[in-house]
C-alpha cells in the first residue's frame, strides 16, 4: 500500500492558510484568475480535442515527477518542482494550466498548501515559474542544442528563485515574517533547490531531445518576443531585488511604507550583523552587499539545519 | 492498487458525508476566511471555531488523532513565521542566547506568532475535514457547479485518475534504481559522481514524461472509440436539498455572529 | 434525480437500423503506412459474419493493433471498411463507433474516469442517449460482466482482472454489434484469465480478438486469422491451423 500524502516534495513554497493576510491572498487570487482565463483561451486551439486528456495526464506526470529525487549530500536531495519543464515541453499556456491543476489538486486532496491562499500558491509555483521559465527558454530558440539546454537550466533555476522571492514578499506583506530574515532565508534555501531543479530539468530535456525530439519541436517557436521580454524582465527584477532586499531590507521597507503597502512596520529589536555592515569596511555599498551575503549564508545554514532536523520521514510502502 | 489515507474515511456514512459537496466547499472557504479576519489574540473566537471543526469531525466519525497528525503538514511552514517572535517591538518577555547573539522574545511578537499558527492549524483541519468526508469525484463535480471553468475541472479529473497510475510508474523507476545501485558495493555507491546521479534522475523524469505523453495519445484514442467529439459531457448526481441549505446557512450565520462579537 | 450536463444537445445516434444482410464487418484491400513511411498493413481483405468469434494472431509488429484502430476510424488508411453495411468514413464515425466496441489492451488507458460509473456511462453519454437510457445501459453492461456492485468504486482501487471486466463493460454499454478486444488476457493471473474466458464464452455477440494467448484462441474462437508483417498469411478454422505446425513456427506462434 502506498500513502501518497507523505511523499517527499518541495515544501517551502506551498503556503498554508493562515500565513497570508486576506488582502494579499485575494489580490493574488484575482491576478491568477486573469492568467488562468487567458491560458484557457490561448490553449483552446493548441492541441485540439486531445487537449483535455493530454493536460490532465501531464499534470499527473508533474505530480509523479516531483517524487523523483537525486541524493546530493548529507541526507539532502534534489527535487523537481516542474514549472519550467512543463512550460518548455508543452508551451507556456498549456504549461500554466497543467501547473495550476497540480497546485490545486495538491491543496484540495493533500492539503499541500492552503485553499484561500491557493491563488498565491498558483501564481508563485504555477504561473510565475512558467512565465519566466518559458520566457528565458524562448530566447534560445533557433540556437544550438547545447545553448538551449543551458538556457533551460538557467530558466529552471530562475523560476524557482522568482517563486521564492515572491513567496517571501507575500509573507512579509502579510506581516508573517520580517523582511530582513525571510528574504535572505527563502532566497538562499531556494538558491540550492533551484540548482536541483535546473539539473533535473536539463537532464530530463536531454533525454527527451534524444528519444522524442518531435514532441519538443511543436512547442519550440510558440509565442513571440513578448515572452522573451517577460522572461527577461522577471529575471532582471529577481537579480536586482534579491541583493537589495537581502542587503538593505530597511530601504525596501521604507519604500513599502511610503507606498502604504504595510501597516505593520516590523522593526527588529535584535541584529544578526549590526546594521548589515562589516565594521572594518565602514558604511559602504560594498560592505552592505557582503554583509547581506554573509547573512544569507548564516540563515541558510540555520534553516537547512532545522529543515534537516524536522524533515518528514518517507513512508513509501508497497 | 493504492490506498490514499483519505479513502478510508470518505466511504463512511454520516450527516457530514451526506452534506452536498458544494456546501462543504463553500463552508470550508468561509471558515478559513473567517479565521483570517479574526484579529490576533482573539483566543475565544479561535477556540469556538476550532470547536466547530472538532464537532463536525466528531459527527463525521473522524478520529481526532488522524486530524491532529494530518494537520501537522503546516508545521514546517512555522519556520517562516517564527521570527516574528523576536522582531515585533514591544514588552520584552525574556532573551534567548544563540551563540554570540541575543534575541529578545516580545509579547506582541509571541501573540502574533501564536495567532498565525492557530489560524493556520484550525484552517487546515477544516480542509482535512472537507477531503475526508467528500469523495474526490464528488469534489470535482462540485467544482463544476461552482463555476470552475470546464477545462480545468476536466483536467483535474484526468489528473486525479492518472495520479496513481503515474506515481506507480515513478515508484517502479525509483525501485529499479535502488535495485541497481544496491548491486554496487557500498564503497562505490558513495563515490558515484553527482553528475551521474543527476543524469539518472533526469533520465527517469524524461522517461516518465515520454510514457505519459504516449499514454495521453492512447487515452485519447480510447475516448474517441467511445464517441468523444471534443466536448466532454458529464452526468451529475448532485442536487441541493433543504437540509443542505439549512446546514450551510446555520454555519455561515454562526461565523458572521462570531465576527461581529469579536470585532465589537 | 440526476441532472445531465450536456453542453450542446446532440442528435441521438440510432444504432438500430434495418438489419443488414451481408457480413457484419468487411475489409477490402486495406493498406496503411505510418507518417514515417513504414508500411503497417498491406491490402488486407477480410470478412466477419454476424455472430462469429474470430482471433487475430501473429508476432508483435504484425499490424494487429493498427488494423483494430482502423475498424472504428481512429486511423484511416486506403481501402474500404464497412460495418453493418456502413462505410467507415468521417460522416459515419459517430454511428460506427457505437457499433464497434473497441477495448484497448491496457485497462488503465481504457478507464480514464475517476469512478466506474462515469467510465461505463461515458460511451452512451457521448452517443447522446437520454439520461434514463444511460442509467439502464450502464446497469445492464455492469450486469453482463458481473460487476454490478462496482458502480461507485474508484478505478484506481480495482485489480487488473476487475479493470478488464469494467473495460469490456464500458463498450457493452454502447450496445455494439461487434466487440473488438486487444490482448484481453494479458497481465491476468490464471484465475482471472479463466473467469474472463468464461465471460466471453457466454456472450452471444460477434467478436474479433487480437491475442498471443493461443489457449484462449483454441478454447474460445473457432476462426483464426494469422497476420505477419502487415499481411494476412492464413485465415481458417482454428483447429486446422493449429494442426499445421510448420505454419505456426514460421510466424512465431506456438500450439497451446
Amino acid at each position: 500500500m502506498m500513502h501518497l500524502p507523505f511523499l517527499p516534495r518541495p515544501i517551502a513554497l506551498h503556503i498554508p492558510d493562515g500565513f497570508l493576510s486576506l488582502p494579499v491572498a485575494i489580490t493574488f487570487w484575482l491576478i491568477s484568475i486573469v492568467f488562468i482565463n487567458m491560458a484557457i483561451r490561448k490553449t483552446r486551439g493548441q492541441f485540439g480535442e486531445r487537449q483535455i486528456p493530454l493536460m490532465g495526464i501531464m499534470a499527473a506526470f508533474i505530480f509523479a515527477a516531483q517524487m523523483i529525487n537525486f541524493p546530493v549530500a548529507g541526507g539532502t536531495s534534489g527535487h523537481l518542482l516542474g514549472g519550467a519543464l512543463a512550460a518548455i515541453v508543452l508551451g507556456p499556456w498549456a504549461g500554466m494550466l497543467v501547473m495550476v491543476t497540480v497546485v490545486s489538486v495538491q491543496a484540495l486532496i493533500f492539503q499541500d498548501g492552503g485553499l484561500v491562499v491557493m491563488g498565491a500558491n498558483i501564481f508563485n509555483m504555477g504561473l510565475l515559474t512558467t512565465l519566466v521559465g518559458y520566457g528565458l527558454y524562448r530566447g534560445a530558440a533557433n540556437r544550438s542544442r547545447k545553448f538551449q539546454l543551458g538556457t533551460a537550466g538557467f530558466a529552471a533555476w530562475m523560476s524557482v528563485m522568482a517563486g521564492a522571492l515572491l513567496t517571501a514578499f507575500q509573507l512579509w506583506l502579510s506581516g508573517t515574517s520580517p523582511l530582513r530574515i525571510v528574504f535572505p532565508a527563502m532566497l538562499s534555501v531556494h538558491f540550492l533547490i533551484g540548482l536541483g531543479e535546473a539539473f533535473i530539468t536539463v537532464a530530463a530535456l536531454t533525454f527527451i531531445f534524444q528519444t522524442r525530439p518531435d514532441i519538443l519541436s511543436d512547442v519550440q517557436s510558440q509565442g513571440g518576443r513578448g515572452w522573451i521580454l517577460t522572461g527577461a524582465l522577471i529575471t532582471l527584477a529577481v537579480l536586482l531585488i534579491s541583493p537589495f532586499a537581502s542587503g538593505n531590507p530597511d530601504g525596501l521597507e521604507r519604500v513599502a511604507m511610503n507606498l502604504n503597502f504595510i501597516q505593520r512596520g516590523a522593526e527588529a529589536p535584535f541584529q544578526i550583523l549590526p546594521d548589515y555592515t562589516i565594521p572594518a569596511l565602514g558604511e559602504t555599498g560594498l560592505s552592505t552587499i557582503i554583509a547581506g551575503g554573509a547573512g544569507i549564508l548564516v540563515v541558510a545554514g540555520l534553516t537547512m539545519g532545522i529543515i534537516w532536523l524536522i524533515r518528514k520521514p518517507r513512508h513509501i510502502e508497497s | 492498487m493504492h490506498i490514499n489515507s483519505f479513502d478510508h474515511y470518505q466511504t463512511h456514512e454520516s450527516v457530514i458525508h451526506r452534506l452536498d459537496a458544494r456546501v462543504k466547499i463553500i463552508l470550508t472557504i468561509i471558515l478559513i476566511i473567517s479565521n483570517a479576519l479574526l484579529p490576533d489574540g482573539a483566543w475565544t473566537a479561535f477556540m469556538l471555531t476550532w470547536g466547530l471543526v472538532l464537532g463536525a469531525s466528531l459527527l463525521a466519525k473522524i478520529q481526532f488523532l488522524f486530524l491532529a497528525t494530518r494537520s501537522l503538514v503546516v508545521m514546517p511552514f512555522a519556520l517562516a513565521a517564527i521570527t516574528v517572535i523576536f522582531s515585533i517591538p514591544g514588552h520584552a518577555l525574556g532573551t534567548i542566547q544563540l551563540g554570540n547573539w541575543q534575541v529578545v522574545v516580545t509579547e506582541p511578537g509571541l501573540l502574533r506568532f501564536a495567532s498565525i499558527m492557530i489560524r493556520s492549524w484550525v484552517s487546515v483541519q477544516m480542509a482535512i475535514l472537507l477531503t475526508a468526508t467528500t469523495t474526490t469525484p464528488d469534489l470535482i463535480h462540485a467544482m463544476r457547479h461552482l463555476r470552475v471553468p470546464d477545462i480545468l475541472v476536466a483536467t483535474i479529473s484526468f489528473m486525479y485518475r492518472y495520479l496513481f497510475v503515474l506515481s506507480d510508474e515513478a515508484l517502479r523507476l525509483l525501485r529499479a534504481r535502488e535495485a541497481r545501485s544496491a548491486a554496487l558495493d557500498n564503497q562505490r555507491k558513495h563515490h558515484t559522481k553527482l553528475r551521474w546521479r543527476i543524469k539518472v534522475a533526469g533520465n527517469m523524469a524524461g522517461q516518465l514524461f515520454i510514457r505519459s505523453y504516449e499514454r495521453s495519445e492512447r487515452v485519447y484514442n480510447a475516448m474517441l472509440a467511445r464517441g468523444y467529439q471534443g466536448t466532454l459531457q458529464t452526468l451529475n448526481p448532485h442536487e441541493m436539498k433543504t437540509k443542505d441549505w439549512m446546514m450551510g446557512s446555520i454555519v455561515i450565520l454562526a461565523l458572521v455572529l462570531l465576527q461581529i462579537i469579536t470585532h465589537r | 434525480m440526476p441532472i445531465v450536463h450536456q453542453s450542446k444537445p446532440q442528435d441521438q445516434i440510432s444504432a438500430q437500423g434495418p438489419e443488414f444482410e451481408g457480413a457484419l464487418l468487411t475489409i477490402d484491400q486495406l493498406s496503411y503506412s505510418y507518417p514515417d513511411g513504414h508500411q503497417a498493413l498491406h491490402e488486407i481483405t477480410l470478412q466477419i459474419p454476424r455472430g462469429e468469434k474470430a482471433a487475430i494472431v501473429g508476432p508483435n509488429g504484425a499490424g494487429k493493433s493498427t488494423l483494430m484502430l482502423h475498424l472504428n476510424g481512429i486511423i484511416q488508411g486506403q481501402g474500404e471498411i464497412c460495418v453493418d453495411g456502413l462505410p467507415v468514413v468521417k460522416d459515419n464515425l459517430p454511428i460506427i463507433r457505437g457499433k464497434v466496441g473497441l477495448v484497448f489492451q491496457n485497462p488503465d488507458d481504457q478507464l480514464f474516469s475517476p469512478t466506474v460509473f462515469e467510465d461505463v456511462a461515458f460511451g452512451p453519454l457521448h452517443m447522446g442517449l437520454p439520461e434514463e437510457k444511460i442509467f439502464i445501459h450502464v446497469e445492464e453492461a455492469l450486469n453482463q460482466v458481473g460487476m454490478r456492485e462496482y458502480a461507485e468504486r474508484l478505478s484506481h482501487h480495482l485489480s487488473v482482472g476487475e479493470k478488464k471486466r469494467i473495460a469490456i463493460a464500458t463498450v457493452l454499454a454502447m450496445k455494439p454489434e461487434i466487440l473488438v478486444l486487444d490482448e484481453p488476457s494479458a497481465g491476468l493471473d490464471p484465475r482471472a484469465r479463466r473467469s474472463l474466458i468464461t465471460l466471453l464464452q457466454e456472450m452471444p455477440i460477434t467478436m474479433l480478438i487480437s491475442t498471443h494467448d493461443m489457449g484462449l484462441v483454441a478454447e474460445l474462437l473457432p476462426r483464426m486469422i494469422i497476420m505477419d508483417q502487415g499481411h494476412i498469411v492464413a485465415d481458417g478454422p482454428t483447429d486446422g491451423l493449429l494442426a499445421d505446425e510448420d505454419l505456426l513456427e514460421q510466424h512465431g506462434l506456438e500450439r497451446p
